[in-house]
């Protein structure tokens, strides 16, 4: 059943990057709104999500069907900050050990599909310097 | 075991290579959606396209026809694969199956997409029955 993503008090923002866009702040998977809520209470790191099912994307992308999310900011810095690595790294590694997590895209070495660890390609990675791509299974 | 497997293999060949690959001219002149599934949201998704070969038909021979089966994940950079039945004098979308095995237990193991597809050769009608992977497309029983 889809339902908004818990703000946790505020530890989860959903902003859009774009001021003139609409509201990231949509109905998604439960299974990932529960998944994401777990990982910014285990890491303790707040986080920006500034795409749900809204925006552009691959046409078989899981953002169509509520189960990805873009997050673009963490501890209230940009992910492609240099001073924020090792807390996007701390976060992506949460991420990729999560059981429901199909694709974990960003800037460190942790993507997971389906279960199985996937070699990090550099044109991906090139495509998810300031923001992670995060999907759930279901 | 080890027949089993080979056989399975040369099935797949057998699939795969018995239609030659059209060329996209042909394609997005000439295929026709047939079907699409199972599901939007399935872990393999497949879409079905009837291709006849152009020309007129000789008396009750008409050009042949295969389907073309394109099948991707879900996902950013979905893996992708096409594949193609033998020709035949036609081949029509019949139905979508469920695997007749447990869900797979291997971790990464993403569960074929059953289909079954019509063949009509020399005036006989078949209905066969494939399970569709990123890997291939093979007939099951």
């Amino acid at each position: 059943m889809p339902r908004h993503i818990n703000t946790l008090n505020g530890l989860i923002t959903l902003l859009n990057d774009d001021p003139l866009a609409s509201s990231p702040d949509l109905p998604v998977s439960s299974v990932l709104a529960q998944m994401i809520e777990t990982v910014v209470k285990t890491t303790n790191l707040s986080i920006n999500i500034n795409s749900t099912t809204g925006g552009v994307h691959s046409p078989r992308s899981f953002h169509y069907h509520g189960q990805a999310v873009d997050i673009n900011r963490l501890d209230g810095k940009r992910i492609d900050d240099v001073s924020n690595a090792a807390n996007v790294q701390v976060f992506q590694q949460a991420v990729a050990a999560h059981a429901d997590v199909a694709e974990c895209f960003g800037p460190f070495i942790c993507i997971r599909k389906r279960g199985a660890l996937i070699e990090q390609r550099p044109d991906l990675r090139i495509r998810h310097l300031n923001h992670l791509h995060i999907s759930s299974q279901t | 075991m080890m027949r089993n497997a080979l056989l399975a293999v040369l099935a797949a060949l057998t699939m795969t290579a018995c239609a030659h690959a059209p060329s996209l001219v042909q394609f997005a002149n000439n295929a026709e959606l047939i079907a699409q599934g199972p599901l939007p949201t399935a872990p393999l998704f497949v879409r079905l396209f009837r291709l006849q070969a152009t020309g007129e038909c000789d008396g009750p021979r008409c050009p042949e026809v295969s389907v073309q089966i394109a099948v991707s994940e879900l996902g950013e950079y979905p893996r992708q694969a096409l594949f193609a039945t033998p020709a035949a004098d036609d081949w029509q979308f019949v139905e979508w199956g469920e695997y007749p095995r447990q869900a797979p237990q291997k971790e990464g193991d993403v569960m074929p997409v059953v289909v079954a597809l019509k063949a009509t050769r020399h005036g006989v009608s078949q209905v066969r029955r494939f399970a569709i992977t990123l890997d291939g497309v093979r007939p099951i029983e």
